[in-house]
């Protein structure tokens, strides 16, 4: 028995498979769904979503969003932005990382929008290296 | 009447004005094809995004939510969407009329209407009108629109949950055909939920973390990708329009070779006539 999975972002779907298994990153922490799971809604921070298509793991970073596991064994993925791990540079996104990191330690203002935005931007640094380092140990 | 050598430079001229009059024809028509698939794109992603928070504002009456809630619009903020570059017909003409218009009928309606303009035509229009504008952005294009209107967005956002606006408007030009845009006034806060009908019959969802936390996750994504399909409607309506006066400048190009060629004709048989005249008549005072 097999899921459907569906990653979509405003620049249109960018992944649509039969898939196993697949585990995703929740704003609560990582979850699995299997065939069966029951009908649910999660919010998702940026992570790494991985997924069992025909006996091989596949990673995708993802953006913050949510995901919809719906009755029909389709598990739907709503998301602001995407990286393969293939089109990850690790050493510009770790430079990337290291630098939004600099910036967050000397905020000394308000906890304004900005700041804000550093911690998005540092979460999607991570989660871009984590699935390029997952993907290169299999 | 003018030279011949006049005459061949003007023909010159035109005739290269319309090399670029139909190069821009081109261009606008392969950029209006990509802004058109991200718009096909975008959409089930703004669609599915609308329903679920429809749903949840549905089930868990957060209809007191800030982004949802539907205050007395006291101050209320326009975002006009123009383009940098002209040479597209009435594009830029028809919105920011309409933007004066509105400011003209509803001043009286609000207490103070703020301006936000995406676009170098419109900022540059409205401050020679001397309007006050509350922000400013540079037009957009398609490799950057995503970025940028989710900037627009958080701005936007920020300052209607710090209490600043209470009612935010897109005036954009909608994209209908290569020939026509729709000027549309669409309300972008409060989140206006769908009706929606099966209101009992959908499954019930578990909801983690919950559903207060997971509508607050998704309104923001919603109003990000309203100003990026509204920027997009923008554009593809800015190179529609600028398809369509392109084809006409090439079209008026040819005519006005015509009628110069003709009178390039005109001119040069007139000289020959009068070159023979004058040796008939040379001729003549010989006899």
């Amino acid at each position: 028995m097999s899921l459907h999975l569906e990653i979509v972002t405003p620049k249109g779907s960018v992944v649509d498979v039969e898939v196993s298994e697949v585990a995703l990153p929740g704003k609560l922490g990582e979850f699995g769904v299997l065939d069966g799971h029951i009908p649910f809604l999660s919010a998702l921070k940026p992570g790494v979503v991985r997924y069992l298509e025909g006996g091989e793991w596949k990673q995708l970073a993802i953006g913050s969003g949510y995901a919809e596991v719906g009755a029909s064994r389709k598990v739907l993925v709503l998301t602001q932005s995407h990286a393969r791990p293939g089109e990850i540079d690790l050493g510009e996104t770790e430079k990337e990382l290291a630098d939004l990191e600099a910036q967050l330690k000397a905020w000394s203002g308000e906890l304004t929008v900005e700041h804000q935005e550093l911690l998005d931007g540092a979460a999607w640094a991570q989660a871009r290296i984590d699935a390029r380092k997952a993907s290169s140990h299999n | 009447m003018p030279s011949l050598k006049a005459i061949r430079k003007r023909i010159a001229s035109v005739k290269s004005t319309q090399k670029i009059t139909r190069a821009m024809k081109l261009v606008a028509a392969a950029k209006l094809r990509r802004a058109q698939e991200n718009i096909l794109a975008a959409r089930p992603y703004a669609v599915k995004l609308h329903e679920l928070i429809s749903e949840l504002a549905l089930r868990a009456d957060f209809e007191d939510h800030p982004l949802l809630a539907h205050r007395e619009p006291h101050r209320v903020l326009l975002v006009v969407m123009t383009s940098d570059r002209g040479m597209c017909g009435a594009f830029n003409t028809n919105i920011l009329r309409t933007a004066e218009k509105y400011l003209r009928e509803n001043k009286a309606n609000h207490e103070q209407i703020d301006l936000s303009v995406v676009g170098r035509k419109g900022r540059d229009y409205l401050r020679h009108r001397h309007y006050e504008m509350k922000s400013t952005f540079p037009g957009l294009d398609i490799p950057g629109a995503l970025e940028e209107s989710k900037q627009i967005a958080d701005g936007i956002i920020e300052d209607f949950l710090g209490d600043n606006l209470d009612m935010v408007y897109l005036l954009y030009n909608e994209f209908k055909s290569a020939m026509s845009q729709k000027i549309t006034v669409e309300q972008l806060l409060p989140i206006v939920p769908l009706e929606l009908d099966d209101g009992g019959a959908a499954i019930d969802f578990v909801y983690e973390p919950d559903k207060q936390t997971l509508l607050e996750t998704v309104m923001p994504m919603y109003v990000h990708v309203e100003v990026y399909r509204a920027a997009l409607e923008s554009m593809a309506s800015e190179f529609g329009a600028r398809m369509t006066a392109m084809e006409n400048a090439t079209n008026n190009a040819s005519d006005m070779i015509g009628a110069l060629t003709l009178q390039f004709n005109k001119a040069r048989q007139a000289a020959i006539t009068k070159e023979l005249l004058d040796i008939v008549g040379g001729a003549e005072a010989l006899k």
